[in-house]
């Protein structure tokens, strides 16, 4: 049948992909701490049916004759570009200003990485994520703290009642990536090292190229509303041009077989 | 004559059958755990074609040796059939539903159920509910066993059931109760050496009819979400605007050979009488 068909549905699927992508950045617009994605598109391969360059005589063929058969997805990538600081007042959260990601233990003994820094107490003084899992290296704040203070170079220091300068439990540690934009998603606000993203560069707030800590804010996700809208707009437009791809060539299949009364 | 019209044919069924299987596929586009049909067409054999010669200028009866008397001049093909319908397992997109006991398989791999007494299926439908006698089954009624081969039994009163991405189950006690987080089982997650050994039993149970089964390596669990079907809406009508041209094409070829035949035999067949 026309290679029309075919390749117009691959324009269409490459579209919904597209689509989705948007969506799910849109549905993250108050995130903390996330970072969009963008949907990549390349060409497919060609089908050659004369090939530049083809000996003709004495000479050769300057130009030769391709036809392509569609699109296909490139890559989604994160893009992560720095989100807005936004004040919370509440002690514990901390926003990161620059790269680098916190370091959290999961339930099941593995490391994941998140730039979402909304962290709270747990019954024990443990700082924790709001699903639970551990910061780490882990910092304890004591029972009878009466304030909490995380400095740019996340030293968490807390006020205890009768000690007259502040107490320093620890220091968060960023880690930083060779290619971030390898991570592996996993979900609430978490990302893991994958094969792709290099191994973790451990490092103080401010030293190394690691971003500095800004304590009682968050940092927003780094969605554009407009920016995304415009991109819908375009999405669902080449989705419907692709469309017409496939009325067109069914139109013209359906005159080749009328042509036979 | 008469050969053209069968071979024109054959082409129009193939057009009809296929897009009795686009249909199931369009039908089954929200059914989860449903896995599309494709159906794969190969011509007939073809048949072999000769004519009678012997050397230009002697006579038909005066064969003389080493020359051919049978020439072979090529085939001829008769049609087209469907000689499979492999089903194509292609991930199916996740749809978060947030129940608790509705899972989602994320790899090549298949939860197992108890369909009769010593009798297995596979499946990828997910949607996992708890019978009156707290057996963990499927919507379909059918058991789900873990990884010894076992049913799974769950009591609900114990307290909230979390599922982790390799498909242990783990009841968390009920904050204050004192109790311990206990594991309940392994849901019995296996992967095929070759898929297109699967028989399909319904859309969404599959029957091993010859592959090698193995533990799950490549295959997650994710709760609260279950995987829709893997049938390409856009795919589907692309597929079936081919196919409907395709059937059109036939039933003019099948027209022109009538039409043919009918010149046959009115106008050549003619005879004085009429």
């Amino acid at each position: 049948m026309m290679r029309a068909l075919y390749t117009s549905a691959a324009g269409m699927e490459a579209q919904t992909y597209n689509i989705d992508t948007i969506s799910n950045n849109l549905a993250n617009v108050s995130t903390t701490g996330f970072r969009k994605n963008l949907a990549r598109f390349q060409d497919q391969i060609y089908q050659q049916l004369s090939a530049p360059g083809t000996p003709v005589g004495a000479a050769v063929v300057p130009v030769g004759q391709d036809v392509g058969l569609g699109v296909k997805i490139a890559s989604s990538e994160k893009i992560f570009t720095q989100g807005t600081i936004q004040e919370t007042d509440n002690p514990l959260d901390v926003a990161i200003e620059g790269n680098g990601f916190f370091q959290v233990t999961l339930p099941d003994g593995t490391t994941a990485y998140t730039r979402d820094g909304s962290f709270k107490r747990d019954a024990t003084g443990q700082i924790v994520t709001a699903n639970g899992y551990f910061l780490s290296p882990n910092i304890t704040i004591p029972t009878n703290a009466t304030a909490v203070q995380i400095g740019s170079d996340g030293t968490v220091s807390a006020t205890i009642p009768a000690q007259t300068a502040p107490q320093t439990l620890g220091q968060i540690q960023l880690v930083n990536f060779v290619n971030p934009a390898g991570l592996a998603p996993y979900g609430q606000n978490l990302y893991q090292q994958s094969g792709a993203s290099g191994a973790p560069n451990i490092s103080t707030p401010g030293l190394n190229g690691a971003g500095t800590l800004q304590g009682g804010y968050t940092e927003a996700s780094n969605v554009s509303v407009v920016q995304e809208i415009v991109n819908m707009i375009t999405a669902q437009r080449a989705y419907e041009a692709s469309s017409k791809g496939v009325t067109t060539s069914n139109e013209m299949l359906q005159t080749a077989v009328n042509m036979k009364q | 004559m008469v050969r053209g019209l069968y071979t024109a044919a054959t082409g129009a069924l193939v057009a009809e059958a296929n897009v009795d299987t686009i249909a199931n596929n369009l039908s089954n586009a929200s059914t989860a755990g449903f896995k599309r049909t494709l159906m794969q067409i190969q011509s007939f054999p073809q048949t072999a074609l000769y004519r009678n010669q012997t050397d230009p200028g002697q006579l038909p009866n005066a064969y003389i040796a080493g020359v051919a008397a049978h020439q072979s001049i090529g085939t001829l093909g008769s049609g087209s059939y469907i000689y499979d319908t492999p089903t194509q397992f292609d991930q199916g997109a996740l749809n978060q539903t947030d129940n608790p006991l509705d899972i989602a398989l994320q790899g090549p791999g298949f939860l197992t159920v108890q369909t009769g007494p010593n009798q297995t299926a596979f499946t990828r439908a997910g949607s996992l509910t708890i019978s009156a006698q707290g057996v963990l089954e499927t919507t379909r009624g059918e058991p789900v066993l873990d990884t010894q081969g076992n049913t799974i039994t769950v009591n609900p009163q114990n307290g909230p059931v979390q599922i982790d991405r390799q498909g242990n189950i783990v009841q968390n006690a009920q904050p204050g109760s004192g109790q311990q987080n206990t594991q309940i089982a392994q849901l019995g997650i296996v992967e095929f050496s070759d898929t297109n050994l699967l028989r399909a039993q319904g859309g969404t149970n599959f029957v091993n009819a010859g592959a090698t089964a193995s533990a799950a390596r490549q295959t997650t669990v994710t709760q609260g979400a279950v995987e829709s079907s893997n049938a390409n809406v856009v795919r589907s009508m692309v597929d079936l605007i081919s196919n409907q041209r395709w059937f059109e094409a036939n039933i003019k070829m099948v027209q022109a050979q009538d039409s043919l035949t009918e010149s046959a035999i009115s106008t050549v067949g003619r005879s004085s009488a009429n």
